[in-house]
């Protein structure tokens, strides 16, 4: 099933509204406009697969956007880009001037536009509707005929023709045209009828009555139960310039309501005293597993792992676990997450941590419990190295 | 130390991203954002002297209350902020003992030695960009140069490397 015209420009305005909103378009596309016509772009298959809507500011061209057709893509926003004009006239007449040129021959009776391999796109020129040349956008090489070897799905070599729909495996379709389905849902909600969505303004989508989901977000708090949130966390600073092992130990273990101080702690581990306190040596990350399951006579199962991913943290602490994270040569906890849930097909959407930073220390070992210490909200996952985790579970009750 | 990344047209985007996060509200709480002050960008640079990213101050009265830490790209690395609960501002460290370059100096003066001149502050961290530091050069007669770290009123001498601190 395809989309109608009718509803592209809605959903290319529902959709950059609502990445302007969350903060993924930034402000070079303020007060762009989607007009309503854009350029049809086909699959080799000969079905209609996106639509390519040119974007202008005043009377300036200044950018793109992609809206799939074909509900296989499984998100109605492929992709949009500034700085680059999509001039569909233009190109046609390039591509005729080429055929003119170089094959003054040639006779054809349509032009079209083809994902010869998406998404790169060429011009196909077809005579009583069989294609007699095609020539890849703006470098106007002939694409070759598709190749007699077989080869595997979705494996094309280099400068390849081939079809997306048609070598899409059946499964992946299906759960793409559901995902498809739930988003074009939004968009198509009653209240946003009455507005305007052509225009592309950040505060466009913040309306009365209408909520949309921009983010994924979790607190540590007291229950699972989303409508009960509160968030139950506490920070503890470092008591001494090398304790962030102990502060973020600690604050763990406050969480499971076991009140050891952080000095107590510090001995567990090892970490010297207050006057003369030391850091964990590198060799020793695993003594912080061994400690906290000493310290709770094994009622906490604790796991060590090892250049922790983005799924691990967020399986945790969804399940209202905090975690402790090392980076190099730092310790902290993690009670938080949060992650973007608009994003383009294949990128990867902001992902953030909710940080509990023992760093900065108060002004004197041991003195001050409750001054030092920060809290990130949020710091950005993708730049920060995460070299080990803990993860703890509560066996016994 | 050079400051190569650092230009003022940079830092000056930067304080305008700041500004926008927190007006917005995509970072900081309503306290914090009715009573905030966006400072001016300062340069971060790693601890071989290279530009690393921009420290954004947010400051309440004469307290830090928060901060921002931008890559050299623009991309928000974190927003931290100081206090425990919700407008507790009055437990936040000293502005002037982040932000002012006198007050910095002063406070390595128990760990200079007679022999030791000390230098201008500079803004780094210790390993990791989290542990965000002043390093204060100290140097002595001979012309032999120590850092010193300063982190609000906290001041230590660099720990080797091959521990988690």
């Amino acid at each position: 099933m395809t989309v109608s015209v009718e509803q592209i420009q809605r959903i290319a305005g529902f959709e950059l509204n609502a990445l302007r909103l969350s903060g993924a378009l930034g402000e070079e596309f303020e007060k762009v406009r989607i007009p309503k016509r854009g350029t049809t772009i086909y699959d080799l298959n000969g079905a209609v697969l996106f639509y390519r809507i040119p974007l202008r500011r005043g009377q300036i061209a200044s950018g793109y956007v992609d809206i799939a057709a074909d509900e296989a893509f499984g998100e109605p926003l492929l992709a949009t880009s500034m700085g680059l004009a999509w001039d569909e006239k233009a190109l046609l007449e390039t591509g005729t001037a080429r055929v003119l040129e170089v094959w003054p021959q040639l006779k054809y009776d349509a032009v079209r536009f083809v994902a010869y391999s998406f998404p790169k796109i060429a011009l196909q020129f077809l005579l009583r509707r069989k294609e007699v040349l095609m020539l890849e956008l703006f470098s106007w090489v002939e694409i070759p005929p598709k190749p007699p070897e077989p080869r595997k799905q979705l494996e094309p070599s280099n400068f390849e023709r081939w079809s997306l729909l048609d070598e899409l495996p059946e499964n992946v379709k299906r759960t793409r045209v559901r995902n498809f389905r739930e988003r074009l849902e939004l968009s198509n909600l009653p209240a946003l009828q009455m507005i305007d969505l052509s225009v592309i303004m950040k505060e466009k989508l913040q309306i009365r009555d209408i909520v949309i989901k921009l983010f994924d977000t979790w607190e540590i708090h007291y229950s699972q139960r989303q409508n009960d949130h509160y968030t139950c966390y506490e920070l503890r600073s470092q008591q001494t310039p090398v304790w962030c092992v102990a502060a973020s130990v600690e604050m763990v273990l406050n969480f499971y309501r076991y009140s050891y101080d952080q000095v107590r702690i510090a001995q567990e581990l090892d970490l010297g005293t207050c006057a003369m306190p030391n850091g964990l040596p590198y060799s020793r990350v695993g003594d912080v597993v061994t400690v906290m399951e000493n310290l709770t006579s094994n009622a906490l199962d604790v796991t060590m792992h090892t250049n922790p991913t983005w799924n691990i943290f967020h399986s945790e602490i969804s399940a209202n676990r905090p975690m402790i994270s090392f980076i190099p040569g730092h310790s902290r906890s993690v009670a938080g997450y949060t992650h973007s849930l608009l994003n383009f097909p294949g990128q990867v959407p902001y992902r953030g941590l909710l940080v509990y930073d023992p760093w900065p220390p108060p002004a004197t070992n041991c003195t001050d419990p409750e001054v030092g210490g920060v809290i990130t909200r949020w710091e950005n996952f993708a730049t920060q190295t995460y070299q080990f985790a803990y993860s703890s579970v509560l066996r016994q009750v | 130390m050079s400051d190569p990344g650092r230009n003022t047209h940079d830092a000056a985007d930067i304080d305008r991203q700041a500004r926008r996060l927190l007006a917005q509200g995509t970072s900081g709480d309503e306290p914090l954002r009715r009573a905030g002050t966006v400072g001016h960008a300062l340069a971060v640079l790693a601890p071989d002297g290279r530009f690393h990213s921009w420290f954004v101050p947010v400051t309440v009265g004469d307290r830090l209350a928060a901060f921002f830490q931008f890559l050299a790209d623009g991309t928000l690395m974190r927003f931290s902020s100081f206090p425990r609960r919700s407008g507790g501002f009055a437990d936040c460290p000293i502005a002037a003992d982040w932000l002012d370059h006198i007050r910095i100096r002063a406070h390595t003066e128990p760990q200079r030695r007679i022999d030791e001149t000390t230098g201008e502050p500079w803004l780094t961290y210790d390993r990791v960009p989290d542990r965000l530091v002043w390093s204060v050069p100290l140097t002595d007669a001979q012309g032999q140069v120590r850092q010193v770290y300063v982190v609000g009123k906290t001041v230590y001498v660099p720990p080797p490397g091959d521990t988690f601190d």
